[in-house]
This record gives structure tokens, C-alpha cells and sequence, in this order.
């Protein structure tokens, strides 16, 4: 089998695997429950860690994110979301608010932009699904300065304000420059 | 996709999906989100758009307590086994506490009232830090609120994951005390995570407290020292 084929077909596996294990969780089975959470957990964490920027905060917003995936399992429905898109939806909701609740001031973030601003490593892009192939893509076709913004806004949970002031642009430039660029991706992506 | 997007709601999924909202616009959307099956459904294919960019986060292995809390908050081992028939009326005067109260300091009276608990219930040794749970369960069985505590850090956590109360409900939420009576924590927002420091009066009653329980009342009624609605679900505390 070609090397590129081989690989895409164990990450197919693993993704149906956890997909499925997803599904018997919501079904109450604990050791699937545990297998998704050795699965998944630190790319949660790594997810939640970059918005919250505080370990024992992500922490306590990854038990929460876990605790919402037992009970609403249920709801997951392999035919119209992968489990790591399911998954990260709800981390990334949990930590989002868990920073909007708190005081806007304390948020030095300067530390997580250098991940955010990196393009993929070139062997992690092996490790993509088609997906997220297809997104960076799109990406690709952005004014840079705008896909950077765009990934900043998705690791980091910020607002528009927040961007704003990040890049040094007035807060009705930036909300154009994002609404722009996911106008745009739909269009590339639905394309 | 041939039916005539509404572009103005599908960039409202597309902005909250991101994140970029404030808290604000954020809490406009997450009510959208629950009574607008349409927004719901937008929301749905922006994550699917945007949810790929999550490969990029770095593997980060969070520490091992946080499995063995999730455990703890999910088993059913906490579920509480049938309790006294109703909760007593608590015995002190003391005003209403509610989530802000809880978060600040104690107001004078109730400092005063604090001595007098240290003076009655002295010097038990102080315990090492722990991490209290309570899956508080509604009559159907099914979980409504999963409450957890760490003694050390005076962290009290509230996940809701049951569902939206009736229109004109609020659940609002009791402390039970080992004594029997009840006090009042406050109403529970179940479209949201809670997260609350606890001043030093109120952490010393939540680590001695059994479990709670959550009672439905009007919305907008002022709480008295006991529930005046029907209790809907109830919890006990178990160690971590």
C-alpha cells in the first residue's frame, strides 16, 4: 500500500474508533468514556490551556468540558460531526467563557501568539485530515495578515476589541478584516 | 445548499463559533443558540468549518487528578440514596446569601456569626486539602448539576448539564446541612458554568454540608430561608 494511503486509512481507524467509543459513551459505558479521555485529553488540554492561560484554571474548565461530554454524549451523531471537531466545539465554548467571566484587564497572552502564528509544521501536516487540509487551503488564500488574525481569534478566545488593540487597528477595521475572511472561507470552502 | 442563507444570522454562528464576541454578544448568542434552530444549525457548520484548526493545538497532558475528579463527578456513586422527608427550616436569622455574597467578604454579622461556629465547633484538626463532589440528580434520574468543591483553593464549581428550567422557573439552589436544615446558595444559571471563591464563613459550611438540593420557584420571587417551590433534585457530597 502507498505510504500516504496507509497512513490516511489508520487515521480513518482511529477516527471511527473514537467516534464510536463516543457513541457507547453516550450510552453510559465507562471504559469507552476513559478511552476517550486518554483519546483526547490533552489536546483538550493544550486547546482550553491556550485560551485560559492558567494551568489550574484549564484544569478545572477540561473536568468541566469532560463532565458535559458524559452527560451529553447522547447528542453526539457520528454522521454529521468528527469527535474531535464535537470535542473541541465544547472545550473551546467552556473556556471562552470561563475568560469572558472573568475580569477583561488580567489577560497577558503575548506567550501563546508565537503557536498562533506559526504555520504547520511541515510532518504535522502528514498527521492532517482532509479537512483540515482543505482550511488551511482557504486559509492560504487570505491576505496573511487576516488568516493570522483568524487563528489568533481561535486559539486564544479573544474579542474583537481585544484583536483589535493587538494589531494596533481601529475595532471596526478588524471586525471587516474578520468578517472578510470567514465570508471568504465559506465561499472557498463550499467551492 | 440551494435555500437562501440569511447572511446576517449565519455571520452572528460564524462570529461565536470563532470566539471574537464579548461577553455580551456571547451571552446573546448562547440565547439565540437554544430558541433559533436555524442560528443552531449555522453554528453547527461553522464548527464543522473551523473545528479542523484544533489538530494545530499543541498536546498538553493535563495533571492526573483532573481523570480522577471526572470520575468522581460522573460515577454513580455519588448519587444520593433517599433522604429525610423534607428539610427543616434553618435555624439562623441571617439574611440572604447569594452568589455575590458568597464571593465576598463576610459582611459584619455574619463575621460575628462565623466566631460564634468556631467557638461551638473548635479546633477539629485542620483537614488536608480535598476535592468534594456532588452529582445532584433530578427526580427523572438524570443528572441536572454536578456541584465540586477543593477545600484547598475554596473553589466551588457548578457545571450545569441538565436541561433549560420551564419559562418562568428559576432552580434555585440549598445547602444541606448535616443537621437537617437548609441554606440558601443561590440560583442556578443552567446555560452556563459557574465557578465561585468562597469567603472563609461559607467554605466552612459547605465542607461540613451533606449535599444540596434544588428547588423550582417563580422566577423573580425573593428567596426566603427555605424553598417555596418543589424540590426537583438533590445531591450528596462524596470525598475525592
Amino acid at each position: 500500500m502507498h505510504p500516504e494511503t496507509e497512513r490516511r486509512g489508520t487515521r480513518d481507524a482511529a477516527r471511527a474508533a473514537l467516534a464510536g467509543q463516543l457513541v457507547l459513551t453516550g450510552k453510559g459505558d465507562r471504559a469507552a468514556f476513559r478511552a476517550v479521555y486518554q483519546a483526547t485529553s490533552a489536546k483538550l488540554f493544550g486547546l482550553i490551556l491556550r485560551i485560559c492561560n492558567d494551568r489550574e484554571t484549564a484544569e478545572d474548565v477540561l473536568q468541566e468540558v469532560y463532565v458535559t461530554v458524559w452527560n451529553k454524549a447522547e447528542a453526539f451523531d457520528p454522521a454529521r460531526a468528527s469527535p474531535i471537531t464535537w470535542l473541541a466545539a465544547i472545550a473551546r465554548n467552556r473556556a471562552i467563557d470561563r475568560i469572558r467571566a472573568r475580569k477583561p484587564a488580567a489577560q497577558p497572552l503575548e506567550a501563546a501568539a508565537e503557536v498562533a502564528d506559526a504555520a504547520p509544521l511541515a510532518d504535522g501536516a502528514l498527521e492532517q485530515s482532509d479537512e483540515k487540509r482543505r482550511l488551511e487551503g482557504c486559509l492560504d488564500g487570505l491576505e496573511p495578515r487576516h488568516a493570522a488574525v483568524i487563528r489568533i481569534a481561535f486559539f486564544e478566545g479573544r474579542t474583537y476589541e481585544s484583536l483589535a488593540e493587538r494589531e494596533g487597528v481601529p475595532v471596526g477595521t478588524m471586525k471587516s478584516w474578520i468578517r472578510r475572511s470567514l465570508i471568504r472561507l465559506r465561499t472557498c470552502l463550499e467551492g | 445548499m440551494s435555500d437562501p442563507r440569511d447572511e446576517a444570522r449565519d455571520l452572528n454562528a460564524a462570529e461565536h463559533v470563532l470566539g471574537v464576541e464579548d461577553a455580551d454578544a456571547r451571552a446573546a448568542s448562547q440565547a439565540r443558540l437554544r430558541n433559533d434552530p436555524a442560528f443552531a444549525a449555522d453554528v453547527e457548520a461553522w464548527e464543522a468549518r473551523l473545528g479542523p484548526l484544533a489538530e494545530d493545538a499543541p498536546a498538553e497532558a493535563p495533571g492526573a487528578h483532573v481523570w480522577t475528579r471526572i470520575e468522581q463527578a460522573t460515577g454513580d456513586n455519588v448519587i444520593a440514596a433517599l433522604p429525610r422527608p423534607a428539610a427543616k427550616p434553618v435555624a439562623s436569622g441571617k439574611g440572604v446569601n447569594f452568589w455575590r455574597g458568597w464571593a465576598m467578604a463576610a459582611s459584619a454579622v455574619a463575621a460575628a456569626a462565623l466566631v460564634g461556629v468556631f467557638m461551638l465547633t473548635t479546633p477539629k484538626m485542620a483537614p488536608a486539602p480535598h476535592h468534594m463532589v456532588a452529582k445532584v440528580m433530578g427526580m427523572d434520574g438524570k443528572p441536572d448539576v454536578v456541584v465540586s468543591y477543593t477545600t484547598g483553593t475554596k473553589n466551588l464549581m457548578l457545571t450545569p448539564v441538565g436541561d433549560m428550567p420551564p419559562k418562568g422557573m428559576t432552580p434555585r439552589m440549598w445547602l444541606m446541612r448535616k443537621d437537617g436544615s437548609v441554606m440558601l446558595v443561590g440560583d442556578v444559571d443552567m446555560a452556563h458554568p459557574e465557578r465561585k471563591q468562597l469567603n472563609p464563613a461559607m467554605a466552612d459550611e459547605v465542607a461540613h454540608a451533606k449535599g444540596v438540593m434544588i428547588s423550582l420557584e417563580e422566577a423573580g420571587r425573593q428567596p426566603g430561608r427555605k424553598p417555596s417551590g418543589p424540590m426537583v433534585a438533590k445531591g450528596m457530597f462524596s470525598l475525592v
